[in-house]
């Protein structure tokens, strides 16, 4: 009974890990844009679907391997990301937030539209290569090798966005950015442009976590505003604007939800809008946040 | 940094004109002339006082919420659940709806009232997902999924029957509008009215000169959970089916979308948001619905980036005298 | 976009049409139909309204002497507010005197409040919880009830031997749970012992605690209901991903496996077993003729599946009911010139049952297999024949 309780122990906490770690992909642009850019982006699961349908409409249309939509899926909402950053939403910096949130809900809008127009209504899914899918056994568990695979590539995101930061010459230029903007500027730094590629990359991850969890999170229109509230959550609970607090945020999230959900499904999705009140009131600015 | 809702004409005191019977006039209009459209003209009228409410936290008291359609949908499903165990007599279901409204107001605004904006914004959202959650999982009282059914309604006063055709129920809401109206139009224009829009507008400032702020808000934020309970109560008196669909976060951004639309904190701007998004929908979903979102979209992010927020201004400054206080 | 435009053009192609041509003995009959054109659930609506317009089509529009005119509304899918006031709209204003359509109970016990007060005969296509028709005397079914698929599925699982120990694993809302209740009482009546039963919220993202659950029940065979859409696909891909659909666990189920969702599960389905009033590759005359108007009408992407052919089935009960009232009847004589009527349907052989006004129908048991060119269909194995809502004969009124 006891290496039985382990086994599932160690399952729930496998998937809850997987699960956490594409809601960490996704959330990252978001903890950004929301943190450091002071902007309501209702749309930003908005990009994350759009990754996912361009990922798929390379595949079946194009007929595009994974390995390579997945990374063109990036490119490309990184692409669109920036293009939208200088239509829209560099006017709205200094609005309010009911402006900010009017016009983000409005792309979101868009967004669902576009595709629902494109693809139609039905759910969509990725076509795993072979490689990736099936399962292999740990400590006599089925672990499903595709939730393996996406561990590793966000922890290689993950990773790569910390040396980023924390170790380059640019990565320095963004942290004195966000500190402090005004400043920056003195010091001859183009805060308007560094901002604007934080907002793409945030948008290109959007689209990497949309594209990679296509497995656990099926693409249909609504998409955009299904998933808007986990994010949100996520971001609230790890603090805006902190890489490190959206990370373990989704992490808790995932497993706890997964845990939750087989341990107590009645409680089901209240758990998480729990925490999140409570985690709010006691730390308003959530786990890892500045104080502004 | 937070920049004010309106422009510096913010403070006027509204006056009595002949035009304030415009509405009245056009809805007994309606009434009268369109028989087979009474039951959009009831859906108008209690999406006219749910976004009534909202404005009431936003338009004046400078609340951003995603999560409006709680209050909305609470009162729903109170006014249901009372014509069911209680009683089917509908006046009194529209005063207990307005009290657990308000009660549900005034304990969340207790704790939300403060928090600051983005926090506010997030939780004001999860607040409303938990609720929508919460009347999911309590299906055996409300329903879940399938929706609270089998509400039936006394006819009003013991003399008038909910008919087919829905003049009684559309005459019910026009009268329960009416007296709303006129109960906001004083709540604004009174002293408390004019501290809250001083809340909204610099709410530092009105710390500083001894404002108790917090309570002023709670106030606000429990007067619009009533406003928007009785909405709610109206909605399944007279449609006798009430959804999860009325705590969604889709009613919420409607609500907010209609109260941009037609004017934040202005007098009127419920009636224009909520009568033109309405109608447009309508026309726009016999026609071809799928479009409709697309163009709802496009609409939004038009009225942010030409930097004119409300369709009252774009009209220009003849209505001006008669959309402003 | 050129689904919305297509059916403007339909619409006003019909409405061309079925201009009257000056003939002294028609007259114009509407039956309004509420369907979802927008909103979560869209995909119903299209297929309705395709299969309801080919049947008008395939009579010419007309129903004995008198003419038929569709007139199709949005209810947005699951808004029971919009769906009542497009009711109420087709009654008073466009004069139906036949209401049909809704895909969901909400929006359909909306519609029929209306049609209860106004008399009107209201033919409900999909909204499967069992005791709706018994709201109003003017509603009938031409879809089914969600006991009516469940209980032979589970009378044929403990039938076969393997299905020793069961786990049943539902969504939690309405239609779920009636599945669930109809799986525990059928197998435990044929002695098989319930491992475990686990209702999933229908707003879940990842099901793999669910799978854990499963697993950790050791079942010899799962039976499920997820409704169709992103539910079904989450959770059959899960089903999959955690290794249970090749673990030998004998997976059974009702609406997951439906034709719009089959084409992305790929070889991961192959085996499933569900029960549906419906097969579109089921080899009769009338499903040919069917499946091929369909193609013929709509283009080759166009399918059928249990959606169009409740829309097909509706037409031909208001039809017949027209027919046989002669245009003239009220909505009870309407509704009894049909009671126990007979016909052969795309679906099978079906009758309206004079008491309940459900209709009585073939349930085939089917399984997904690959076939040659590797597409994947729903290939029925056996039929269980007539078959009354089971529910509402263990729950007389």
């Amino acid at each position: 009974m006891g290496f039985k309780l382990f086994q599932t122990i160690f399952a729930l906490l496998f998937n809850g890990i997987a699960y956490g770690m594409i809601l960490f992909i996704i959330s990252a642009g978001l903890s950004v844009t929301m943190g450091t850019m002071r902007v309501v982006n209702l749309a930003h699961c908005g990009f994350a679907m759009v990754g996912g349908y361009i990922a798929y409409a390379l595949m079946d249309r194009l007929g595009l391997s994974f390995s390579l939509a997945i990374p063109a899926a990036f490119v490309l909402t990184c692409l669109l990301g920036a293009v939208l950053e200088y239509l829209l939403y560099r006017g709205i910096y200094r609005q309010t937030e009911l402006k900010q949130v009017i016009m983000t809900l409005g792309l979101a809008l868009v967004m669902i539209a576009s595709v629902n127009l494109l693809f139609g209504a039905s759910v969509y899914n990725l076509n795993v290569p072979s490689t990736l899918s099936g399962n292999v056994e740990v400590f006599g568990v089925g672990l499903s090798v595709y939730r393996i695979f996406l561990i590793l590539v966000s922890s290689i995101v993950g990773l790569l966005i910390w040396y980023f930061v924390e170790r380059t010459y640019l990565g320095k230029k963004l942290k004195a950015a966000v500190d402090n903007p005004g400043m920056a500027r003195c010091v001859g730094i183009n805060v308007d442009v560094l901002f604007s590629g934080m907002f793409a990359v945030g948008c290109g991850l959007a689209a990497l976590g949309g594209a990679l969890g296509a497995e656990l999170m099926p693409l249909q229109p609504f998409y955009a505003l299904k998933y808007l509230v986990i994010a949100v959550i996520v971001v609230s609970i790890g603090g805006l604007g902190s890489i490190k607090g959206t990370l373990l945020a989704a992490l808790a999230l995932g497993v706890v939800d997964t845990f939750g959900t087989y341990f107590f499904s009645d409680i089901g999705a209240f758990l998480i809008y729990f925490i999140m009140i409570l985690v709010l009131f006691i730390r308003p600015q959530g786990l890892f946040g500045r104080r502004a | 940094m937070n920049t004010s809702v309106l422009p510096g004409d913010s403070f006027n005191q509204h006056h009595w004109s002949i035009w304030d019977a415009l509405p009245w006039v056009l809805g007994l209009a309606v009434f009268y002339l369109f028989d087979g459209y009474l039951a959009l003209g009831t859906i108008v009228i209690i999406m006219i006082i749910a976004c009534m409410s909202l404005n009431l936290v936003l338009g004046y008291g400078g609340v951003e919420t995603l999560g409006h359609a709680a209050f909305f949908g609470i009162g729903a499903y109170v006014a249901g659940l009372w014509a069911i165990h209680v009683t089917p007599e509908p006046i009194t279901g529209l005063f207990a709806a307005a009290a657990v409204s308000a009660l549900f107001g005034l304990l969340s605004g207790y704790f939300l009232m403060r928090m600051r904006s983005l926090t506010l914004l997030m939780l004001t959202l999860a607040v409303g997902m938990a609720v929508y959650e919460f009347a999911n999982k309590w299906s055996s009282v409300t329903g879940g999924d399938d929706g609270l059914s089998g509400i039936s309604v006394a006819p009003l006063f013991g003399v008038f029957e909910f008919d087919l055709v829905g003049r009684t129920g559309y005459l019910y809401a026009l009268g329960v509008l009416f007296i709303v109206f006129l109960l906001f139009r004083a709540v604004v224009c009174s002293p408390f009215g004019l501290a809250l829009r001083g809340v909204r507008e610099n709410i530092w400032r009105m710390k500083l000169i001894g404002s108790p702020v917090t309570l002023r808000l709670v106030t606000a934020y429990t007067l619009a959970g009533a406003i928007a309970g009785l909405g709610g109560a109206l909605y399944a008196q007279t449609i006798q089916v009430v959804g999860l669909d009325s705590l969604s976060f889709e009613l919420s951004g409607n609500l907010l979308i209609m109260v941009v639309l037609g004017g934040v904190g202005r007098l009127y701007g419920p009636f224009v948001g909520a009568i033109i998004f309405l109608l447009v929908q309508d026309r726009a979903a016999a026609f071809s619905p799928q479009h409709w979102m697309f163009a709802i979209g496009i609409v939004l992010i038009l009225s942010v980036k030409l930097s004119e927020n409300t369709l009252i201004q774009k009209a220009g400054h003849g209505l001006k005298k008669w959309t402003m206080w | 976009m050129k689904t919305g435009i297509k059916s403007l053009v339909l619409a006003l192609a019909t409405t061309a049409v079925l201009a009257p041509v000056g003939e002294a003995s028609a007259d114009e009959i509407t039956v309004g139909i509420i369907v979802p054109m927008s909103g979560p659930i869209a995909y119903w609506g299209t297929q309705f309204q395709q299969a309801a317009q080919l049947y008008a089509d395939q009579h010419g529009n007309k129903a004995g002497e008198h003419t038929v005119k569709l007139v199709f509304r949005d209810d947005g899918g699951l808004n029971p507010a919009r769906s009542r006031q497009m009711a109420q709209e087709l009654v008073v204003r466009e004069k139906a005197s036949y209401l049909a359509g809704l895909a969901v109970t909400p929006t359909a016990l909306a519609a029929a409040e209306v049609a209860d007060k106004a008399k009107v005969p209201i033919v409900i296509f999909n909204a499967g919880t069992a005791d709706i028709t018994r709201r109003s005397p003017y509603m009938l079914r031409a879809g089914f009830s969600q006991w009516s698929v469940s209980v032979p599925l589970a009378e044929w699982a403990a039938k076969q031997g393997d299905c020793k120990r069961a786990t049943l694993a539902v969504a939690d809302y309405a239609p779920g749970l009636d599945s669930l209740e109809a799986y525990r009482k059928t197998l435990t009546q044929a002695g098989t012992e319930i491992a475990t039963e686990i209702r999933i919220p229908l707003a879940t993202t990842d099901y793999s605690s669910y799978m854990q659950r499963i697993k950790d029940s050791a079942p010899q065979c799962l039976l499920m209901f997820q409704p169709v859409g992103p539910q079904a696909v989450g959770f059959v891909k899960a089903l999959e991903s955690s290794g249970l659909s090749s673990s030998g666990i004998k997976v059974l189920g009702i609406a997951e496996t439906q034709e719009v969702d089959l084409p992305v599960f790929g070889d991961s389905a192959i085996g499933i077993i569900t029960s549906s009033i419906y097969s579109p590759n089921n080899d009769t005359p009338e499903n040919q003729k069917f499946v091929a108007g369909l193609k013929e009408k709509f283009g080759p992407k166009a399918y059928s599946d249990m959606a169009s052919v409740e829309a097909y089935d509706a037409m031909h009960m208001i039809f017949e009911m027209i027919k046989r009232t002669d245009g003239k009847g009220s909505g009870a004589e309407s509704i009894d010139s049909i009671r126990g009527m007979k016909w052969v349907s795309p679906r099978g052989p079906v009758s309206v049952d004079p008491d309940t006004r459900d209709l009585i129908q073939n349930v085939y048991i089917r399984r997904v297999e690959k076939m040659a060119d590797g597409s994947y269909v729903n290939q029925t194995f056996f039929t269980v024949p007539d078959v009354k809502d089971p529910w509402k004969e263990q729950n007389p009124e």
